[in-house]
């Protein structure tokens, strides 16, 4: 009994001592696949083919899984499938070059780089390859009837392609587009097929073929969606327009008992001037000129601006503020009943699948 | 009067760039003072009036800065009713204060205000150190009202007689016009008309010299 638990306490140590050194194990290895290019990359330069073929084809297959990313990826198929041609092994090469243009049609050896007996390889594997790549909009919502849903398609060299909507049976929907692709084509769909659709939601195939030279099916590439439908968000009511923004309409008792206030109370200051600075010696009668100009001016500015006279200008400020408001409040609610009646398309797009074609 | 022409052109002159930087304000104006003066010392008084002549002007720094200038000349003449036989006499005023906009509706301001009188008797001159207070309000659109308070705190008159004391006052109204025909919409045209008067009371003998001033300035000034 004591051996027994001396052999599994011996165990146990062993497994958490070799925990951490699996670990660095496997974060080694992450590492490695980047350190396998690097030094395909050194060899390859050094003129040494043979060995750069080794450690490029040790990046790219990877033990833990292929750790390198899309464009290291893309270099190291690129720099094989060079130093495969100067190995004399053209059809590796070729073949090379082919998987580079599956993996991505719009990847091109960089004519600076290389020389132009491996872009002339690379040419013939893109033309002899037919493939399409399929970017669209992982999430994206679309009002039905007004708005369409877009996939971009990039392909590797003139060829047919056939894009159809498929349910997962396989049945056929819609087809969207059939006829040749050179470079890049956008294709649209309005989503109104979705009308069959149980409980508001499910899922459909969006699906690329590449037909070959011979016109037989190539390359399928199938991006699944699922769909859900649901109602159209309408627009939010304007909010009433607050007081602050309103000129007043009629004129406030201060601006015109102010007017008359400096006027006349100045006016009445000059006239007692003398009286009040000087003792009341020798005025002369001219300062009533200028008290009588003061207080007639404030007389004026009393009658212009008199409580409670309507402003006109004001008024029509105001109503073309009125009109402005309820002109966006019409809009808005005929908005919302276009919006009542539309629905909204929520697009999923899930992990694609791509069939057939490889090189 | 040409000289004081000049001068005020220049000043005007001088203070149009001003207008290009926003912080400056400035107004410069020709202006026209009809003048009575009584001198009183004990039983016996001078009246005289005249007209003088000259420029003011003022420039704001930021709002908050001012300085006021203004400058005359004309000539007195005895005025009926004078009980003392007097001569005419030339008159030269002007004054340079400074001081600050602590609100858009006051100013405060400091400085000398001096006037000269020329006769044949000699030169009598007044030198007074005044602290002036001025409120002014708009009654209606360019149309604006100020009344103007000071007090003499000191004194240097070349007369046998010690400084007591001195105090003032003005009001005046102003209009302000626009697209005035040959002078740049930039400058809009100032009117002003005011009235003031001032007492300087002497320690001995019961002298006291009042000035009383109807005003009339026409000038422009920034936005």
């Amino acid at each position: 009994m004591s051996r027994a638990r001396t052999a599994a306490a011996a165990l146990l140590a062993l497994g958490i001592a070799a925990a951490p050194a699996l670990a660095q194990d496997s974060s080694a290895q992450g590492a490695a696949a980047g350190a396998a290019l690097n030094s395909g990359l050194r060899h390859y330069q050094s003129l040494e083919y043979d060995s750069a073929t080794i450690y490029l084809r040790r990046a790219l297959a990877g033990v833990a899984g292929d750790t390198l990313s899309d464009s290291g990826k893309g270099r190291a198929l690129t720099y094989l499938a060079a130093a495969e041609l100067f190995r004399g092994r053209r059809d590796s090469a070729f073949a090379t070059f082919r998987r580079l243009v599956v993996y991505n049609p719009r990847a091109r050896p960089d004519p600076l780089v290389f020389p132009p007996e491996v872009t002339t390889i690379y040419d013939f594997a893109r033309e002899a390859t037919k493939v399409v790549r399929v970017e669209a909009p992982r999430d994206t919502s679309i009002r039905l009837g007004a708005d369409r849903f877009r996939a971009r398609l990039f392909a590797s060299s003139f060829h047919q392609v056939i894009v159809t909507l498929e349910r997962e049976d396989g049945f056929t929907v819609k087809t969207l587009y059939a006829g040749p692709i050179s470079d890049t084509l956008n294709v649209f769909w309005t989503g109104e097929d979705t009308i069959f659709l149980a409980n508001d939601s499910g899922r459909l195939v969006f699906s690329v073929t590449s037909l070959t030279n011979a016109g037989r099916q190539g390359r399928v590439v199938r991006l699944p969606l699922d769909l859900v439908l649901g109602p159209q968000d309408t627009l939010p009511t304007p909010p009433p327009l607050p007081d602050s923004l309103f000129l007043p309409e009629r004129e406030p008792a201060g601006k015109g008992l102010g007017a008359l206030g400096r006027g006349a109370g100045i006016g009445l200051a000059v006239a007692l001037l003398p009286g009040l600075v000087a003792g009341g010696n020798a005025p002369s009668g001219s300062r009533y000129v200028v008290a009588s100009s003061l207080s007639i001016a404030g007389l004026i500015g009393f009658l212009k601006h008199r409580p409670g006279r309507t402003l006109p200008d004001n008024i029509a400020a105001n109503q073309s503020l009125r009109e402005g408001w309820q002109a966006q409040v019409q809009t808005t609610m005929q908005e919302n009943v276009i919006r009542a009646q539309q629905k909204r398309l929520d697009i999923h797009i899930g992990p694609p699948e791509v069939i057939g074609g490889g090189p | 009067m040409t000289r004081a022409t000049a001068i005020a052109l220049c000043f005007a002159g001088a203070a149009a760039p001003l207008a290009a930087q926003s912080p400056w304000r400035w107004e410069a104006a020709l202006s026209g003072v009809g003048m009575r003066v009584n001198s009183t010392t004990g039983p016996a008084s001078q009246k005289l009036s005249g007209a003088e002549f000259g420029f003011q002007g003022h420039v704001v720094y930021n709002g908050l800065i001012t300085l006021n200038l203004g400058y005359w000349q004309g000539q007195l003449t005895p005025a009926s009713g004078s009980t003392a036989t007097i001569a005419q006499r030339d008159v030269v005023e002007g004054y340079a204060q400074l001081g600050a906009q602590p609100l858009s509706w006051l100013s405060v301001r400091a400085g000398p205000h001096a006037w000269t009188y020329i006769s044949n008797a000699g030169r009598q001159r007044w030198f007074l150190m005044e602290a002036r207070a001025r409120a002014q309000g708009e009654i209606v659109p360019d149309v604006q009202s100020y009344i103007e308070l000071w007090h003499v705190f000191s004194a240097n008159v070349n007369v046998p007689q010690g400084f007591q004391s001195g105090a003032g006052g003005e009001g005046g109204i102003s209009l302000r016009l626009r697209d005035v025909p040959v002078i740049p919409e930039r400058f809009p045209v100032r009117i002003r008309a005011a009235y003031g008067i001032e007492r300087v009371r002497m320690n001995a003998a019961g002298r006291t010299e009042v000035m009383d001033r109807l005003s009339l300035s026409i000038g422009i000034e920034s936005h």
